[in-house]
């Protein structure tokens, strides 16, 4: 139990499927629902920045949807990394995908691009 | 097999060896010792016990293989119906967002899967090359596509890359054919 404890308040957790929608969208809210942008805008960076404030590591569990396209990951993590710098983000989150583990890669790449472009 | 087809089989070849038998003792070329040594003995009795041996093995080991081939060329079938469902999408131009990322998102699973349960099996090196060249080309492909944003819930995609995605796929079809192929013609 005591062991249990100290992981819950150690680490944030968001699950995708869970926390915002198994059917996440496109990049921009003008392309309809559950978009990256609203994502990042209503979860993301709000547990991000909670997560560092508590010194903790933000878990983001990308399992359970059906699927994901190309341009929400984009946006959500692009967005994540200029705001906070990209080697601040790879840091200090951690991603879990038993479905789709070659995701994990792609979004390192999209977060390491807000490096390149800024 | 009826009893009765194994009923008649049992009186045909009782009947072939009676008529061997008769033929090879009128036969002038042959002589038929009525004795038989015991280094004859051993050698029979050995001779059929590895017959045996041997045949029970190689059967066995050609139904183990044929079911780690059943069990992946069953994943790749699963795999090649995904294509055709995307084929058809493409083909018809309108790419629903969401039964599209759906498809994607299966597809490259069951190829990961098949691609991991081709270690547990001998297959050989290029068989395994394929299946990742498939995987490889399937989400470049989810990429593309799925970076384009939606209009009403459709991908619109442009139609000169509708055709080359289209003629990506289909080489990953065909791809997918040839691998089943070889899995099915391999031997160990």
């Amino acid at each position: 139990m005591g062991i249990k404890y100290k992981l819950h308040i150690m680490e944030q957790f968001v699950k995708i499927s869970k926390d915002f929608s198994p059917t996440p969208g496109a990049r921009y809210k003008t392309d309809g629902k559950f978009s990256g942008e609203e994502f990042y805008n209503n979860i993301l960076k709000d547990k991000f920045r909670n997560s560092i404030d508590q010194g903790n590591i933000l878990i983001i569990d990308l399992d359970g949807t059906y699927g994901f396209a190309t341009s929400f990951l984009s946006e959500a993590f692009y967005r994540l990394a200029t705001d906070f710098g990209p080697d601040n983000v790879w840091a200090n989150i951690k991603l879990i995908s038993t479905e789709e583990p070659y995701l994990i890669d792609e979004i390192k790449e999209y977060i390491y691009d807000a490096q390149v472009q800024s | 097999m009826p009893k009765f087809k194994v009923k008649w089989a049992h009186v045909f070849l009782i009947s072939l060896g009676v008529l061997i038998g008769v033929i090879a003792c009128n036969w002038t070329y042959f002589e038929l010792e009525r004795k038989i040594t015991v280094s004859d003995l051993f050698t029979t009795v050995i001779g059929g016990y590895i017959g045996l041996y041997v045949g029970s093995k190689l059967t066995s080991k050609v139904s183990s293989d044929r079911i780690q081939k059943d069990l992946v060329i069953d994943d790749l079938k699963i795999i090649k119906n995904n294509l055709s469902r995307l084929i058809t999408l493409f083909e018809s131009g309108i790419l629903p967002f969401e039964e599209t990322i759906s498809i994607f998102k299966i597809t490259s699973q069951s190829l990961a899967l098949t691609h991991e349960m081709l270690d547990f099996c001998k297959y050989n090196p290029d068989i395994k090359a394929s299946v990742i060249a498939i995987l490889s080309k399937v989400r470049a492909i989810h990429n593309e596509v799925t970076n384009v944003n939606p209009i009403n819930g459709i991908i619109s995609v442009p139609v000169v890359d509708l055709t080359r995605l289209l003629g990506e796929l289909r080489v990953a079809q065909q791809n997918l054919f040839k691998a089943i192929i070889t899995i099915n013609n391999v031997e160990f």
